[in-house]
């Protein structure tokens, strides 16, 4: 098992070698060149070359690319050419809202795809199984900051108004002992819930699929045959054999989430590593987008190599190291 | 869970009270707004210690009978008439959890594919020990475990204790049925239900195989049902044969009787499709196909392939009836024992 791990670990690494090649280049290449752009306002016709030398960007490409991938390890990420704050600060403010984001709606999503993938799974054809198809095409196909903006006009406003209260909604929840997780909640509840619908949608037909896939198969039956409780004929043996498959889009998507939602944190002005990309992107500001790239990716590459731990667990067969086969 | 509310001990009166009873068992098949006769009044009797084997062609309605008996027919199909009697509880007319209590229990089944009827995450000893516990209150983890090793010791597992934790796919396909018959006899039931249990099996292992089968059914008393086409398995393990032709009954008896004086056209049809090492006569496969379950021809169902057919065979369904002096024989023929 833990050689298993150790090996996809190892392998990942080329792929993060390969990826922060191509996001250098990429911004490098592609991207604003900042010495052009500090040299806009100047008359100096040598200001260009002077500014150039003064970054470094004179210099072989090779060896900026050492250079930049030396300062993201050690953590020199430097300035932001836009604020002059540092690079490191912005972007642990912004991973500071989009992590709790990232992850409530992970966990949100993840419970209720499961149930509703499973009862769908275990009532095929049933009056839930086509209401939650129904919802879930709806689901997939709503786009995200018209239902954002949706919800905070029903609960900022429209519910206050019909309920005459003299707060949004939220805030007239009591919060007596002054938690901090009463606070958090309120702020996370309605991005949250965006975030969840989409991939519930999702994740849901994923859910149901792979299990009535296995529900047909013959170690169900085996299981039935046995006299196990359907409870247990489900949960116990369809699902062990039927998660593989929701692990992975959850990898998948889970991975883009670290990333940051840019619609959603638009749509509920929250400063996160969505919002800081497009002002990064917008700015031209080198400094953070190759940093921000890099934690992009490596939660990417985390998110992938969760999901082949969790195949190894889930699934002794993916696990060839030991054995004896036939 | 509770064991199953059945008798131990058959309350009526003589020494042979079946084990199961089959009584005009239908079972039908709705699919795309048609509806097909699967099982069309099948009746068999199974006593204690007793080995039936269930023979046919693919399609003949084997194993449905076997699903049916176990209560795990596949989707669309359903029992739309007879009895079926286990251990003197009528299973049609019992509970989810009475019908549950006694699958894996007073009944249990081995299946063909013993790669895919093992779940493949879970270790073969804890498949085993769940099945002990399933239907023996108060067993704990640990016994159960032993009693899985115990079980799998039985049926013939070299080094038990440590296969207990292969998982299915470290295993070969003879060591994983042993798996299955071990998980089967667990809870001592009284009737095993071996669907064709050795088909996918190397031949050498089959004959493994159906000997750990026998001593197994030997050591528990347990009625046997064993489900398969090949006539070899049937010489070797039945004592009495049911050779069944599109959902019904052809032919049924004592094995010798059956096998050396097949009385229907189709049984001989069968014998003569096997191949044989001491005999020069090519073997000689019964023409056509067997009829769909959709378009079943009137009269005998055989009569479309049947080298006896007349004008009756076309308008009348012939009926089971007594066959010969050897008892326990019967016949649903026209021209039963008519000329080979």
């Amino acid at each position: 098992m833990w050689k298993y791990v150790a090996r996809r670990a190892l392998a990942s690494i080329p792929v993060l070698l390969l990826a922060s090649v191509l996001i250098f280049l990429l911004v490098r290449e592609f991207g604003a060149d900042p010495a052009r752009q500090r040299c806009q306002a100047s008359r100096d016709p040598q200001c260009l070359t002077r500014v150039r030398a003064e970054l470094g960007l004179d210099r072989s490409l090779p060896v900026q690319y050492l250079d930049e991938m030396k300062n993201f390890v050690t953590g020199q990420w430097g300035e932001s050419q836009r604020s002059d704050r540092d690079v490191s600060e912005l972007i642990g403010d912004a991973m500071r809202e989009t992590v709790p984001l990232a992850f409530w709606a992970v966990v949100v999503s993840l419970g209720a795809a499961v149930l509703v993938g499973v009862t769908s799974a275990r009532h095929p054809g049933s009056v839930r199984d086509h209401t939650f198809t129904v919802l879930a095409f709806a689901g997939i196909a709503m786009p995200t900051f018209w239902l954002g903006l949706l919800v905070i006009q029903l609960f900022t406003y429209e519910l206050q108004q019909l309920l005459g209260l003299s707060q949004p909604i939220f805030y007239s929840i009591p919060n007596p002992i002054g938690s901090g997780w009463v606070d958090s909640a309120r702020e996370l509840a309605l991005p949250v819930f965006v975030l969840s619908v989409q991939l519930i949608a999702g994740w849901s037909r994923y859910q149901r699929a792979a299990l009535s896939d296995e529900l047909h198969g013959d170690h169900i039956r085996t299981a039935r045959a046995k006299g196990l409780s359907e409870r247990r004929v489900v949960w116990k043996h369809g699902m062990r054999s039927s998660s593989t498959s929701l692990v992975t889009v959850v990898a998948i998507d889970a991975g883009a989430l670290i990333g940051g939602v840019v619609v959603t944190e638009r749509v509920f002005s929250r400063p996160g590593m969505g919002t800081l990309l497009l002002a990064a992107l917008r700015d031209g500001d080198t400094n953070v987008l190759i940093p921000w790239m890099l934690i992009a990716g490596i939660g990417v590459i985390l998110a992938n190599l969760a999901a082949d731990v969790a195949y190894a667990a889930l699934d002794p067969r993916v696990r060839l190291t030991s054995g004896n086969p036939t | 869970m509770t064991a199953p509310a059945l008798p131990d001990e058959p309350t009526a009166a003589g020494p042979a009270a079946p084990v199961l009873a089959l009584d005009g068992l239908s079972v039908v098949l709705a699919a795309r707004g048609r509806e097909a006769t699967i099982l069309d009044g099948v009746s068999l009797a199974l006593t204690p210690g007793e080995t039936v084997a269930l023979v046919g062609e693919s399609g003949a309605g084997k194993t449905v009978l076997a699903l049916a008996v176990m209560g795990l027919l596949p989707d669309g199909m359903r029992v739309t008439g007879g009895r079926i009697v286990l251990g003197g509880t009528d299973l049609l007319g019992a509970s989810a959890s009475a019908l549950r209590g006694a699958r894996g229990g007073a009944m249990a089944m081995i299946f063909q594919d013993p790669q895919s009827s093992l779940h493949p995450a879970f270790r073969v000893g804890a498949q085993v020990a769940e099945a002990i516990r399933t239907h023996q209150a108060g067993v704990s983890k640990a016994d159960a475990s032993a009693q899985a090793v115990e079980l799998l010791r039985r049926v013939g597992i070299p080094q038990a204790d440590a296969r207990a934790r292969d998982y299915p796919h470290q295993m070969s396909g003879g060591m994983r049925q042993r798996v299955m018959i071990a998980m089967a006899i667990a809870n001592r039931p009284r009737l095993l239900i071996a669907d064709e249990a050795t088909t996918a099996l190397d031949v050498t292992v089959q004959a493994q195989v159906l000997e750990v089968l026998k001593t197994a059914q030997q050591e528990t008393g347990a009625a046997m049902l064993v489900v398969t086409h090949d006539l070899g398995v049937v010489a070797s393990v039945a004592d009495r044969v049911v050779v069944m032709y599109a959902g019904r009954i052809a032919e049924s008896g004592p094995v010798d009787t059956v096998l050396t004086e097949p009385a229907h056209p189709y049984t001989r049809g069968l014998l003569a499709a096997v191949p044989r090492l001491d005999e020069a006569a090519p073997v000689q496969a019964i023409p056509g196909q067997p009829p769909s379950p959709f378009a079943r021809p009137s009269g005998c169902a055989f009569r479309t392939r049947c080298p006896l057919a007349d004008e009756r065979c076309e308008a009348e369904d012939p009926v089971l009836v007594a066959f010969g002096a050897d008892a326990g024989h019967a016949v649903a023929c026209h021209h039963a024992g008519g000329p080979a």
